[in-house]
């Protein structure tokens, strides 16, 4: 990049010499006037010249935007979500949830759990939901869809890699299991990163999801995406950060200023986990929830926890603002957790007096 | 119309300004830009125990041997003394320290003895209330076979121990002597002497006083063992040296010229780990480019795969070509308990891979003797599951032993260890000859009409059934690679029937497909079969076509053992335990090891194959 760069500053140093040398043996020979009149066009396109270079610097100046520091601690933007009701008929109690890490399940299942022995009592897979491999994230929105990625686990027997940049739907009341959409990848996933979508959120403020993928990354070049997701009428990204590998993420709203009688949040903004190390980083939006700027990074799991090298997988925002951050351990293969590593949370909680957040401890 | 120098002129004050506006608008480059110089970074080499870790050791067994439990703090005032005598006599100490099967209790140190910290204060009800009015003082213990901390509240005005803590996954302060250690296991690594321009300085005192020198907290994540990252800065060169005090040994080194020296505590950000430095390790040299490997007649090239394991190429012996490549595609392992229950494993490079069981360390090359005789050597690659040996956590080694002979042997082995003790591991060999000519025979001990008791060829693709007779040799397939009527070489194959080291019999399926254009193997081959089929659909049924290709124009064998796992006592096979031994744990291993021997019989004269 930097050798790039300092070629192409090369040619116009070379350029420049060359135009000069003429100069002063060509005013010589002009006329006043048209050496007045050509002087001064030059002189204009001389400032134009600066001039541009000047809103050039300060575009630049622009883009590297101020770090943007929280002001107060995060609420979540994912309240209201709502459970599904394809559950009804099936005997299922209060302790339904749904689950796509049934190690003898393929797919994403509907499942209980007998409360004193911990053991699964009841499952249940709608003929749909096995079709499409291995899954990992999902979420629900408003109206109790539900929204599933696919990712390899152990191996690619079930998820070959081209099949893996897509999003699914499950209907809220029926069901039913189908593609919502093939988001953008900057190369398929391969035997090499056989991964791409990484982590689903939901955003009730926008009705939309955000998707973190590293399809395409490499070892040295993160070309991985965060992109939002506008469900209604169709799934399609409306919104996306390039060059970044992202892992889990929520959106969330801080700070609250009155607004024509209304609580408005001051700052708008997206948790980033990175896939590569424990940082998790903080993106700007706009007031209409676009991505502003590049994420700047807020907090580290590194060197915490049993292991000291996890990466976030999931961010829960607490009702009074406190992160608890899934850690796992990834990099870019299909090594498993082991049961010794397995759902290691992380809490932080936030400091009022020195406005940031502050780890707390790691449960697991 | 202006004169043409008057043209020229402002053609060229255009230019100019044009010029200055792109100037202007090119975007001048990030600060950040400036490329800082990559680290380097090496793994530590098998060690040999230095004069320091030899009379540590040595200290460690006299206090075994006087039956302390744990080894206590010298130096100590006389309160602080009385506190961690207090906690060693503890009776729970004793309870919940584990002794091995050789009589020795797990290695316990007392890392500090330190007054209490807020946090032990918190809750005026528990059980350090009485602290508020009495001298306590808080024992910090490293249990190095566990892994964990200990921590006593000790009142010493009561002389009475208060409480009990353990906690894993936490980074201990460590006292000064394992402080010396560590820069002593460091100095006399062969790698930091490396970093530091070739010589180390003769001793711990001349090191810190020549450098700046501190002592930075680090992760051993997947031994789990207590590692600590003495660092140095010499001039502009800065080092990182991980060192494991458990099994007390340099780990691995990384350095960088990063210019002017700065303060330590700008190191203390960049300390790697085991994991990172390993797989950074691993990754540039074995993962991104072949290595040549040239010993004792043979030359080829080694890498690790994404998902294929450790791949050979261009095999030649005495400048012959032998294998185009061999690798190892899958393991599959399946439960004869639960049906349909098992994995299909790749092995290969720890990071940007499909690999579910991955590489730890490099490579490595180890001579095969006999009668201390080098007669050919191992090129072997080990593989495993972060929670290696728990249950249901795996570790495979591949190897491919040469000889000066000319023999060789592809080979995978499984050490354990799986969900339950009836597990059978089926890896996936793939072999192919190099260039074109080669006639396969199966040997039969049947007579019908339509083969001969011997060798008969085998002309077309197809799969032969597992456990199948091979002659007084024991070669059960005949490789013989014919130009022009003449034969260039040519091996017997001959499987394990429990000749070799580590093995009871290979039971293989053994597969001869046509040599084949993409997707069939001759590049990285994602999950091949499914884990758990216990006849010959292992995978490479697939290739077969139908009708079945003629094998004339270059034939790939693909061999698939298979091993049964037994728990049994003093009968383990494909299994692992972790023991307890002089203190700390390390996994007893009972490796289970298949692959044929290719035995070259260019040197006899080889029977030509019967026509059926």
């Amino acid at each position: 990049m930097s050798k790039k760069k300092s070629r192409k500053s090369a040619n116009i140093e070379h350029a420049k010499p060359e135009a000069l040398a003429t100069l002063p043996s060509a005013s010589v020979r002009l006329k006043p006037s048209l050496t007045l009149r050509t002087a001064a066009l030059l002189t204009l396109m001389l400032l134009a010249g600066i001039a541009s270079g000047f809103i050039a610097w300060r575009s630049q100046q622009a883009s590297i935007e101020p770090a943007f520091s929280l002001q107060g601690p995060l609420n979540a933007r994912n309240s209201c979500r709502r459970p599904p009701t394809f559950f009804a008929g099936k005997g299922f109690g209060r302790g339904v949830s749904l689950s796509t890490s049934e190690r003898d399940l393929i797919g994403i299942a509907a499942v209980e759990f007998d409360p004193n022995s911990k053991q699964r009592s009841r499952y249940w897979q709608h003929p749909s939901w096995s079709k499409f491999g291995q899954l990992s994230s999902f979420t629900l929105d408003r109206q109790g869809d539900v929204y599933v990625i696919p990712a390899p686990r152990v191996n690619l027997a079930d998820n070959p890699p081209a099949l893996q940049n897509r999003l699914y739907r499950i209907e809220a009341s029926s069901g039913e299991m189908q593609l919502a959409l093939e988001f953008p990848v900057a190369a398929s996933a391969s035997a090499r990163n056989p991964y791409a979508g990484m982590a689903l959120s939901y955003d009730c403020d926008t009705h939309s999801l955000w998707l973190t993928s590293v399809a395409g990354s490499e070892p040295k070049r993160q070309r991985g995406k965060v992109m939002r997701i506008q469900l209604d009428p169709i799934a399609k990204i409306v919104d996306q950060l390039d060059d970044f590998d992202g892992f889990g993420l929520a959106p969330f709203n801080s700070g609250a200023t009155l607004q024509a009688g209304a609580h408005k949040p001051s700052q708008q903004g997206l948790l980033i986990a990175s896939a590569r190390q424990g940082k998790i980083m903080l993106q700007a939006l706009n007031s209409e929830g676009r991505l502003q700027g590049r994420p700047t990074e807020l907090l580290s799991i590194a060197g915490l926890g049993p292991v000291g090298n996890d990466r976030v997988r999931k961010i829960d925002i607490g009702s009074h603002g406190e992160l608890l951050l899934h850690g796992t351990p990834f990099n870019f293969n299909l090594a498993q957790p082991s049961a010794q590593h397995a759902a290691v949370k992380y809490r932080f909680a936030w400091n009022a007096q020195k406005n940031e957040y502050d780890f707390v401890d790691w449960v697991q | 119309m202006p004169p043409p120098h008057q043209k020229r002129f402002q053609k060229r004050a255009c230019l100019f300004a044009l010029l200055a506006v792109l100037a202007g608008c090119e975007p001048k480059p990030a600060a950040d830009a400036a490329q800082l110089p990559l680290p380097k970074q090496v793994l530590a080499e098998q060690q040999v125990d230095s004069a320091e870790v030899l009379q540590y050791r040595k200290i460690l067994q006299t206090s075994q041997s006087s039956g302390a439990l744990a080894l206590p703090l010298a130096h100590l005032n006389s309160a602080a003394a009385a506190a961690q005598t207090l906690a060693l006599a503890h009776p729970i100490l004793q309870e919940r320290l584990a002794v091995g099967s050789d009589g020795a209790r797990a290695r316990v140190e007392v890392l500090s003895v330190d007054k209490l910290r807020e946090s032990d204060l918190l809750d005026a009800s528990g059980p350090h209330a009485a602290c508020k009015t009495s001298d306590c003082l808080r024992v910090d213990l490293y249990d190095f076979a566990g892994s964990r901390m200990l921590s006593a509240v000790v009142d010493v005005t009561a002389k009475k121990v208060l409480s009990w803590r353990a906690v894993i996954g936490q980074q201990p302060e460590i006292p000064d002597r394992l402080t010396q250690l560590a820069i002593a296991i460091a100095r006399n690594s062969p790698e930091v002497k490396e970093a530091l321009g070739g010589a180390a300085p003769e001793s711990v005192e001349v090191l810190m006083a020549n450098t700046k020198t501190a002592l930075n907290g680090t992760r051993c994540e997947r031994s789990q063992h207590l590692c600590v990252a003495p660092t140095f800065v010499q001039g502009n060169v800065a080092i990182w040296a991980i060192v494991d005090l458990t099994d007390l040994k340099l780990v691995g080194v990384q350095w960088t010229e990063h210019g002017q020296a700065g303060p330590l505590s700008d190191l203390a950000a960049k300390v790697p780990s085991e994991q990172s430095l390993s797989d950074a390790v691993i990754m540039e040299k074995y993962c991104e480019r072949n290595t040549a490997l040239a010993r004792l007649g043979w030359r080829l090239d080694y890498m690790l795969t994404a998902s294929d394991g450790l791949q050979i190429s261009g095999v030649q012996f005495n400048e012959r070509e032998v294998l185009t490549s061999a690798k190892l595609v899958d393991w599959h392992v399946s439960y004869s308990k639960r049906e349909g229950f098992g994995y299909a494993d790749a092995i290969g490079c720890p990071s940007f891979s499909s690999a579910a069981v991955i590489p730890f360390e490099a490579p490595k090359i180890i001579e095969i003797k006999e009668a201390e005789r080098v007669i050919g050597f191992r090129l072997q690659q080990e593989f495993r599951s972060l929670g290696w040996p728990g249950p249901c956590n795996y570790s495979y080694r591949q190897s491919y032993d040469f000889y000066a002979d000319g023999r060789f042997r592809p080979s995978a082995a499984s050490i354990g260890a799986g969900c339950g003790d009836d597990g059978t591991y089926r890896p996936l060999l793939r072999i192919e000859p190099a260039g074109s000519g080669w006639a396969l025979q199966e040997f039969s001990t049947i007579q019908t009409p339509a083969r001969v008791a011997g060798f008969n060829a085998v002309t077309h693709e197809r799969w032969f059934d597992a456990d199948g007779a091979v002659d007084k040799s024991g070669a059960r397939f005949r490789l013989l690679q014919d130009q022009s009527s003449q034969t260039l070489q040519g091996f017997d194959i001959v499987p394990g029937r429990g000749q070799f080291a580590d093995s009871r019999g290979d039971f293989e399926y053994v597969y001869a497909t046509a040599k084949a254009a993409a997707g069939e193997g001759s590049d990285e081959l994602p999950t091949l079969g499914s884990c758990c089929n216990t006849d010959h659909k292992q995978g490479p049924e697939q290739f077969i076509n139908e009708p079945a290709q003629s094998l004339d124009q270059g034939l790939v064998l693909w061999y698939v053992p298979q091993m049964k796992n037994e728990l049994t006592p003093g009968r383990e096979y494909c299994w692992a335990n972790p023991v307890l031994e002089n203190g700390v744990v390390n996994p007893k291993l009972y490796p289970c090891e298949a692959g044929p021997m290719f035995v070259p019989i260019a040197d006899r004269k080889a029977a030509p194959a019967s026509a059926p």
